[in-house]
């Protein structure tokens, strides 16, 4: 939209604090983004190296969970 | 330019129109009253609800609707008018960039482009040395705006209201109800809303203070101690004070910080971290006085309000073993 | 807030009926204010501006200010587009994948391409094992 004329916007925003940690929206965007690329680099990772990403980082697979059910 | 030709010719805008944004707070109903008492036409901004209040339309003002989180409402309502006196803020349950910056740069953009001759503005006093605390960076940003504008402007920082301290300590030391203190030595120099609605009128005829910054601070910087020492002499009865560290509301602040819909409370907590800085919340009058031409023995001490207050009304509650609701948040 | 009514047409009497500049408005009768002998304000000089080049900056104003809303209102309620919606979305399906398919790989060790073949084989799209 344009600005009639003789109207301007502020030189200066005010920086206002984003928060970074706990439940906000700023966190789960950044978590997003990782979780995003997470997902496309294991994918990508595993088909290249054809072994389990997981087995690679030294946990035990295959044993299933314990859950007393 | 199409813009000066038509200036020129047409009704013009009468001088004794004003606007007042956020008439119905503490201190924009006290400049509403003032303004009506003196013979100006005042026109208010208020949002529209579905139980209005009336007392506005009561007193002899216009009441228009607008919403400066909307402003798409706003231009219409500066139709015919000459000056405009902003008291308006974002209530705590709100967030604050919508109604205090987003609003505030939409309503100064509609006065530049209709030509307001004159903006009011008030401010908070040492807003640019705390830019941590959302509201003071937000009205520092707001305070360069104006200034950069090219509008006729008289800015004004404030210190504290004496109103607040009705039902923060008056009321509940009356009712022998407990009341929350902190142990910050910070000393602010409350004012009456009525001493600064009539200065801001005052100043409002004079052209010394045609783009000009003041602070109005009240006569004398008080800490919570000492107020609620105050209260309960004048009523006479000792106070329930619990105490909080000021170590507890930094807490409670990064606490609230750590969910989105509790964020809003969490800006407005920003505010321990100013206490916390042992400062004195005032400023020299001297200065103000002699440019307005007001005597600084009309402003209103807070003994003489808080016993004006306890004699005419809390007394007379008490008597008639009413209570009154002033300890609620939300209305 | 959440209390708010319709919005209801504001309530501005109307102005035209002063006439134009044959009969300057006289300033208002100051009313003797009972608290404060105040001044009342000065007879001021004409203003610079007029009401109708108010009213018609007004319509420009609010012209904008509706373009401006509109232009929101398109860039949030894209489906498909790169919005905050869709990000954040995107994204939460993500988290979610990553959670689930590292547990399933913990538990049972099959890792992320075992597990995109078993679900295409078991859904019937192709068989690759
Ligand atoms: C670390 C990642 C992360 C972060 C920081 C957030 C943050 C947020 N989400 Mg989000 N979300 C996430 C991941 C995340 N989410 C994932 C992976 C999904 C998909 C399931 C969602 C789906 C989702 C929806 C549908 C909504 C949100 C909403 C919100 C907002 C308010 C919610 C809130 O306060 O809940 C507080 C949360 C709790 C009190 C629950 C805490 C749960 C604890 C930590 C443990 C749960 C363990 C669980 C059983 C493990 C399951 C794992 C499984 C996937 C295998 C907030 C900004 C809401 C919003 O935006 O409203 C405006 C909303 O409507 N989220
Ligand atoms: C598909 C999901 C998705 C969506 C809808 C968005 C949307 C947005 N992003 Mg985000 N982003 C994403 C993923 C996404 N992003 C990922 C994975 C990252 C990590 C690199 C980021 C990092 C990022 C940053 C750092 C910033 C944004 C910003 C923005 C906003 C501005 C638009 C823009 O320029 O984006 C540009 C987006 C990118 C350059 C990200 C690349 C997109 C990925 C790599 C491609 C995904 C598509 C792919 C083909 C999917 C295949 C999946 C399939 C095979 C399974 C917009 C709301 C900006 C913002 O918020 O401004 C206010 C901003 O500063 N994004
Ligand atoms: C979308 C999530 C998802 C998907 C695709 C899978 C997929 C799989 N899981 Mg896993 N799982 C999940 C969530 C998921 N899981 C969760 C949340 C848990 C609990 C933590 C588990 C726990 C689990 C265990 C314990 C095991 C598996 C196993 C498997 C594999 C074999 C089972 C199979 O073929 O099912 C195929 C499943 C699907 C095709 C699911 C389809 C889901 C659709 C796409 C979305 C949901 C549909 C929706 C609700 C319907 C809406 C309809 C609409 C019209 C409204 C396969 C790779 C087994 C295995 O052998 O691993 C190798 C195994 O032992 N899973």
């Amino acid at each position: 939209a344009k600005l009639p004329s003789g109207v301007e916007t502020p030189k200066e925003e005010p920086k206002l604090p984003t928060a970074l940690w706990g439940f906000t929206q700023n966190a789960e965007r950044w978590n997003s983004r990782a979780a995003m690329l997470g997902i496309i680099g294991i994918f990508l990772v595993e088909l290249i190296i054809q072994k389990g990403i997981l087995q690679v980082i030294g946990f035990e697979v295959g044993k299933g969970l314990n859950l007393p059910l | 330019v199409m813009a000066a030709s038509t200036a020129m010719s047409g009704t013009p805008v009468r001088s004794t129109s004003i606007l007042v944004v956020g008439a119905t707070g503490t201190l924009g109903r006290q400049v509403v009253r003032r303004a009506l008492d003196e013979g100006y036409e005042v026109r208010c901004l208020v949002r529209p609800r579905p139980a209005p209040a009336d007392f506005l339309r009561d007193w002899g003002a216009t009441v228009v609707n607008g919403d400066l989180s909307k402003p798409e409402t706003l231009p219409a309502a500066l139709v015919g008018i000459h000056t405009i006196i902003d008291c308006a803020t974002g209530r705590p349950e709100e967030p604050i960039r919508a109604v205090d910056w987003d609003g505030k740069v939409a309503l100064i953009q509609c006065a530049k482009a209709m030509g307001i001759q004159k903006f009011v503005f008030f401010s908070i006093h040492n807003c640019e040395k705390h830019p941590e605390v959302p509201l003071m960076e937000i009205k520092r940003c707001t305070e360069k705006y104006i200034v950069d504008s090219g509008l006729n402007y008289t800015i004004v920082r404030l210190c504290g209201f004496m109103q607040g301290l009705i039902g923060q300590y008056a009321v509940p030391i009356l009712e022998d109800k407990s009341v929350w203190g902190t142990d910050a030595s910070t000393r602010i120099a409350y004012m009456d809303t009525q001493d600064i609605a009539r200065l801001t009128l005052t100043a409002l005829r004079s052209e010394k203070a045609d783009r000009k910054l003041f602070t109005f601070a009240g006569p004398r910087a008080w800490t919570t101690q000492e107020v609620i020492n105050l209260c309960e002499r004048l009523a006479g009865q000792d106070a329930k004070v619990t105490t909080v560290p000021v170590g507890v509301l930094k807490l409670t602040r990064l606490l609230t910080r750590l969910f989105q819909w509790t964020n809003d409370a969490a800006d407005r907590l920003a505010f321990s971290e100013v206490l916390t800085s042992d400062v004195i919340f005032s400023a020299p009058m001297a200065d103000t006085y002699v440019t307005l031409g007001a005597d600084s023995k009309d402003t209103t001490t807070l003994e003489r309000y808080l016993q004006e207050y306890y004699t005419n009304i809390l007394k007379k509650l008490k008597d008639l073993k009413a209570q009154s609701k002033q300890g609620d948040f939300y209305i | 807030s959440q209390a708010e009514g319709p919005l209801r047409r504001p309530s501005v009497p109307v102005r035209e009926a002063t006439p134009p500049l044959s009969a300057r408005p006289s300033p208002p009768d100051a009313p003797p204010s009972p608290t404060t002998p105040a001044p009342a304000p000065a007879p001021a000089p004409s203003s610079f501006v007029t009401v109708e080049y108010q009213r018609q900056r007004a319509r420009e104003l609010q012209q904008y200010f509706q373009d401006r809303k509109a232009e929101r209102q398109a860039a949030e309620g894209r489906i498909f587009g790169w919005s905050v919606k869709n990000e954040i979305g995107n994204g939460r399906w993500a988290m979610f994948g990553v959670a689930v398919g590292l547990l399933t790989e913990y538990a049972t060790g099959s890792d992320f391409v075992d597990q995109m073949k078993i679900i295409i084989s078991n859904l019937g799209i192709a068989d690759l094992e």
